[in-house]
Order: structure tokens, then sequence, then C-alpha cells
């Protein structure tokens, strides 16, 4: 019975899933094909040289001869520090913006606005605010805080203040998403667990560690994947802030590989280090599943 | 001695006046249970003695300790929610811990009152399940383990067997009262079930509108209901009401009752103005044997309307030729059209509609009420 439905529903199924998957195929897998044929040749925009196949070359010059290992350990860090402090920033607007208080919907919008808004405009928009001189914006309100004390600086050419910079920035974009996702995870956690906790002797603290944070598990974990991955797509806020400067201080992979392939026309060379980025982020997406599955899910 | 006192206590949230003013004492190890309609405040005379509220004014007294201001935590009280309100990404077994850690015992001891609690609810083999994993009354269960474990002061219980289905429910009901018996800590329960009320309760005060309209034993209630909303709250199917007509006949003060005419020398005063009979006062006899004028008796001719078998006992459905007066949540009494009386019979053959006969109740099983509605003691007569 079951295997004869199972069987008249297959071209049906299969006729559904067709546009997604052309899709998929169109976009996704054939381009990453392509990819790994090319980056075993020395294939340059508008060169006249024959195509040739150089085996494993573009692979060494990558980590030899390009920023790819210093974008790399830039994406580690973007994503070691935003990840965190974005969810705990998240975490911390939800819970105030959950409370009774006055004109919260004005600033849950307000927090949200930014998710809206297109990432290179923000981006923009920073680039006045972390604008050098003492005119700068960021520069001025620091000065009037410290009382003078603050030097202006140029934080978007400071090798040692341009990433941290874009990831504000990022973070500033990004927190509202986070927001919203837990606002909504608080709601669905019932009032009478905390009452329940508060009669067994839990006090806020308390309860915020034992009921809100497990009720917000499954909300947490979705929103720490997909700020992992946001964290090494970066590239909008590098390429109009920093492009990757100074000194490949903010420089992240895509942003290294899009100079590389489309600015330096070395396609070979970008294919290769987009596989390299494929083989890092399968091993953290691989990582964070294995790691999530052993803690079992809680329905 | 009284272990949970209130006095004077007055809730009101913003301008809705939840309980105007009450005045309540609980003795010690005795199971109280709140009864009235939704709405009525039983469930908020229950949070503010958790301290999940604060009173606008009065003062509340445990153990007589005034425990006003203090949080939940500091009362020594446990609860039992509707819906269990069990952690649900804890096991049982962290559940019963649960009140224990909180309150900072050693390991050992969180042990050993776990289990001690999860033995006494039969919980053991279900120690490491989380509260997906279990049905209703497992997780009724755990709730009542988690309220047990820390050996509160008082226990409170909103409406702790609603969630169950009615096999479950008599069941659960019975090892409640049991466990509470067995412990003897004073117990709040709130429900508005009347059977719950009348099975579990040491005694029962019936609300409404925030305000009690009686307290006493079960079978004080019942037998003696201080209200015509006491009276209609209680029983199933609720109290007949009747309103008497006084007239003078030929010289003799008379009562006109349900259609028939009554003589009532030394009976009903004439200030009552319902009489309520319960169903399972009336007995019943073919039409025709009219003698409706006693003294000890009253009689009321009708048609059968309908019959509800219940196997140990039928519900007949009168059609007398008066109107009945309805209880209802509102305000006060309802004249009904209808017309219909209850009674509850056993033994006697089956009628069929349309039948006429003859409903008799004994002058001892008559309550009356005056015009607010009042109970007026019969012994005066």
């Amino acid at each position: 019975m079951i295997r004869r439905s199972r069987f008249t529903e297959a071209p049906a199924a299969w006729l559904l899933m067709a546009p997604g998957l052309v899709g998929l195929m169109l976009f996704l897998l054939l381009p990453f094909a392509l990819a790994v044929v090319l980056s075993f040749t020395n294939l340059r925009m508008a060169s006249p040289l024959p195509l040739e196949f150089v085996g494993l070359a573009n692979y060494t010059l990558a980590f030899q001869e390009t920023a790819l290992p210093r974008a790399l350990l830039n994406n580690l860090l973007f994503a070691l520090v935003v990840v965190p402090a974005q969810t705990a920033l998240g975490l911390a607007l939800a819970v105030l913006l959950d409370r009774p208080l006055r004109g919260r919907t004005v600033f849950r919008t307000l927090f949200f606005l930014p998710v809206v808004f297109p990432l290179s405009l923000i981006a923009v928009v920073w680039v006045l605010i972390f604008a050098p001189g003492p005119d700068g914006l960021l520069n001025a309100a620091l000065g009037v805080l410290s009382l003078g004390l603050w030097e202006p600086r140029d934080f978007l050419n400071d090798p040692s203040w341009a990433l941290p910079a874009v990831m504000l920035t990022s973070i500033w974009q990004g927190v509202g998403f986070q927001m919203i996702v837990l606002l909504a995870g608080l709601q669905a956690i019932p009032r009478q667990l905390y009452e329940a906790a508060a009669i067994d002797g839990a006090g806020r603290w308390r309860q915020f560690l034992h009921v809100t944070l497990p009720g917000l598990r499954n909300p947490l974990i979705f929103v720490v994947i997909v700020t992992t991955i946001l964290s090494f797509r970066v590239f909008d806020q590098v390429r109009i802030m920093t492009r990757g400067g100074p000194q490949d201080a903010s420089n992240t992979v895509i942003h290294e590989m899009v100079r590389t392939a489309f600015d330096q026309g070395h396609v070979a060379m970008g294919a290769a280090m987009s596989v390299v980025f494929f083989v890092v982020i399968l091993g953290i997406a691989l990582a964070q599943r294995r790691l999530l599955r052993q803690r079992g899910e809680v329905s | 001695m009284a272990d949970v006192e209130f006095k004077g206590v007055r809730k009101a949230f913003g301008d809705h006046i939840v309980i105007p003013g009450l005045d309540l004492t609980v003795q010690d190890a005795e199971l109280l249970v709140l009864l009235g309609p939704s709405g009525c405040g039983k469930s908020t005379l229950l949070r503010l003695l958790a301290g999940l509220e604060q009173p606008t004014d009065g003062e509340i007294r445990i153990h007589g300790r005034p425990v006003d201001g203090l949080g939940p935590r500091a009362r020594n009280i446990a609860m039992v929610f509707q819906n269990y309100a069990l952690y649900p990404h804890l096991t049982v077994r962290g559940n019963l811990e649960f009140p224990l850690r909180m309150r900072g015992m050693p390991r050992a001891g969180r042990e050993r009152g776990m289990l001690e609690a999860a033995r006494a609810l039969g919980l053991e083999p279900l120690l490491e399940k989380r509260p997906a994993e279990l049905s209703g009354g497992q997780r009724q269960r755990v709730a009542m383990g988690r309220a047990i474990v820390r050996e509160p002061d008082v226990f409170l219980m909103d409406e702790p067997l609603s969630n169950l289905d009615a096999r479950l429910r008599v069941q659960i009901r019975a090892e409640i009262g049991a466990l509470q018996r067995r412990l003897a800590v004073t117990t709040l329960y709130v429900t508005h079930d009347q059977v719950e009320a009348m099975t579990l309760g040491d005694r029962v005060a019936v609300m409404r509108d925030g305000v009690i309209q009686q307290l006493g034993r079960p079978a004080e209630l019942y037998d003696r209901p201080a209200n015509l909303f006491v009276a209609g709250f209680l029983g199933n199917p609720p109290m007949n009401l009747l309103e008497p007509t006084f007239e003078r006949r030929d010289g003799e003060r008379m009562v006109r009752l349900g259609g028939t005419w009554a003589r009532p020398s030394a009976g009903i005063p004439e200030r009552v103005r319902y009489v309520g009979i319960r169903p399972e006062a009336f007995s019943i006899s073919a039409s025709g044997n009219s003698g409706g004028a006693r003294q000890d008796r009253l009689e009321i001719q009708g048609l059968v309307d309908s019959v509800e078998v219940l196997g140990h006992e039928r519900i007949v459905y009168l059609r007398v030729p008066e109107p009945v007066v309805e209880l209802s949540d509102g305000p006060g009494p309802w004249r009904s059209a209808e017309g219909l009386l209850a009674a509850r019979l056993t033994g006697s053959p089956v009628r069929k509609h349309g039948e006429s006969v003859t409903l008799t109740a004994p002058a001892a099983g008559m309550h009356w009420f005056d015009e607010d509605g009042n109970a007026i003691p019969t012994d005066v007569r």
C-alpha cells in the first residue's frame, strides 16, 4: 500500500521539485563545478595565453602570494567577535524590549531598521561616522566624552582599527535581526514557567538561566548559525569602507576573491580561493551540526 | 491553629476591582477549596497568597507572619499550576530537584528528597524522561511531586485537574485527597468544578465577584445554602426555584406555588420571594390524587417534558403551567418562560413524554429566600 502510493507520488514530487532543482544546478552546482575545474587552469581575463592545466599551482600561490591567509584569519576573528557580541546584544535588547516598557514598539522598530536598510547605504553612513580628524562624528563624540583627552584618528586607515570598525558596523546593522528572532522566542515562553520558578525559589538571574535561556535554545541556535554564515560572507562593508586595507588589515576572503578574480582578472586564482573557502565553510557547518546534535533536540 | 489569614484583602487592577475586601482564615492542615465561576477572583486570591501579585490593601499572614512585600521565594509555599508549568528542558528528576537546587541544598540531600517525592507519587520509572514524553496524568503527578518535594508550609493548587480527561480526573482527585491528608499540609485548592470541591474540601468557600458567598463544610453548603447564588451553583441539575404568590382566599392565607394552591397556615412566611427545591427532594406519582393544599408537603402537577436516563437514576423534566426562576451568572435570578422543573428519581417507573404526573416534595425539602436572594432559615417556621 505504502509502496504503491510512494511510487505514484514520485513523478509529481520530481515535477514539483524541478524548478528549485534546476535553479540549484544552474546557479550553484554548475558554477561551483566550473570553479573547481578552472582552479586547476591558468585562466585570466583578456589573456592571450592558451588555456593550460597547471595542477595545484593556483592553490600554492594563493597561500604564498595573495592575502588569502590574512583574509581567512580576519574572517575567523570577525566571526569570533561578531557572533557572540551580536548575539549577546540581541538577547539583551530582546529581554529589555520584552518588558512592558513605555514606547517599546518604537524602540523595537528603531533597532530593527538597520536590518532593512541596504548594507551599502549603512556602510556609507558609517564611513561618515568614522571620518578622520577632530570633526569626524565619532572622533568628536569621543573627544567630548573624554573631556578632550581623546586623540582623533583615522579609524578606517589605521591597521589596528579598520577591522574593529567594520565589526562595529556589522554588529550595529545585524543586531536587530537577532533581537526580533529572540523576541519572538521570548514571547513563546509561558509566563507560568517564570511564576513556577519564582515560587520554587529562583531569583531573577536564575529565572533567566533556568527558564529564559533553555526556552530560547532553538532560536539561539538558529541565530548563531545564521550569523556565523553571514560573518564569513562579509563583503559589502569591507568593499565600501576599507577596500580590505590598510595592508589587508580588514580584508576578507570574499573580498580578496573578488579582487583577485575581477579587479586583477586572475579568474583561476579566484576559483582556487573559492574552493578553499568552500572547504572551510563546509568544515564549520559540519562541526556546528555535530556539536548541536550531541546536545540533543528539545521539543 | 490558624495557618493562613487574609485580613481585609483588596485587589484592584487599575480601575477593575477583583477583590473588594476579603477576610478568610484557613486552619492548619486543612484543605480549603475556593469554588466559583471563572472571573470570581479565586485564582487572584491564590496568586496573592503565592506572592505573584501584591494586594492593593489588607494583610496576609502565613503561620502568623505577615508576608506583605515578600516575594514568592520568601514565603515557602508550593503551587501546582493548571498547565503544570513543568520545565520542558529538564527531566522528571531535574524538575523534582529544581526547588531544592534553588534553595541551595547539597547534592545528597537533593537526591534523597527527590527520590522520596518520586516514590510517593510513583514517578520512579519516569525519572529520566522529559515532560514532553509524559502523558497528562504523569505530568500532573510530576507537578505534584515538585510541590511536595521541599515540604512547604502551604500548598496552592490552581485548577490542577482541569486538563485531564474525566476518568483520570476522578483517580487523581482521590490521590490528591489522600496525599494531602497524609502530609497534613495546609492547602488552598481553586476550582470551578463543584464535584471536586464537594469531594476534596474540608471546607469550601463559594466565591462570586471577589466576595465569599458562603464558607462551610461541603454538606453544609449543599443542605443550607446561604443565598440563591450558592443554591444555584451547587447541585446538578441545579435547585428548582419557584416564586410563591400570596393571597387571601375564603378568609384563609393561601400561597400559590408552581401552579398549585397550598394552605400555609404554619408554612411559608410572606417575605419569602423564592422557594427552592432540590431535584432529589421530589418524588413522582401519576396524576389524579390532587391534594395540593397540604401543609407538610408540596404537590405540583405537570406534563413530562423529557427524561434523561443516567443508569442508576433518571432526571425527569416536568413542564408546569407557571414560569420558574432560573439562576444565571448575571446580577440576579431570571424568570424563565420554560416552566421546567427537574426531578432526580431512582427506582420509579419510566415516564413518557407528555404523561401527566404529580411531583411531591416534603416541606422539609424546601429552601426559602428573600427579596435579595438571601436564605431565610427554615427553622423559624
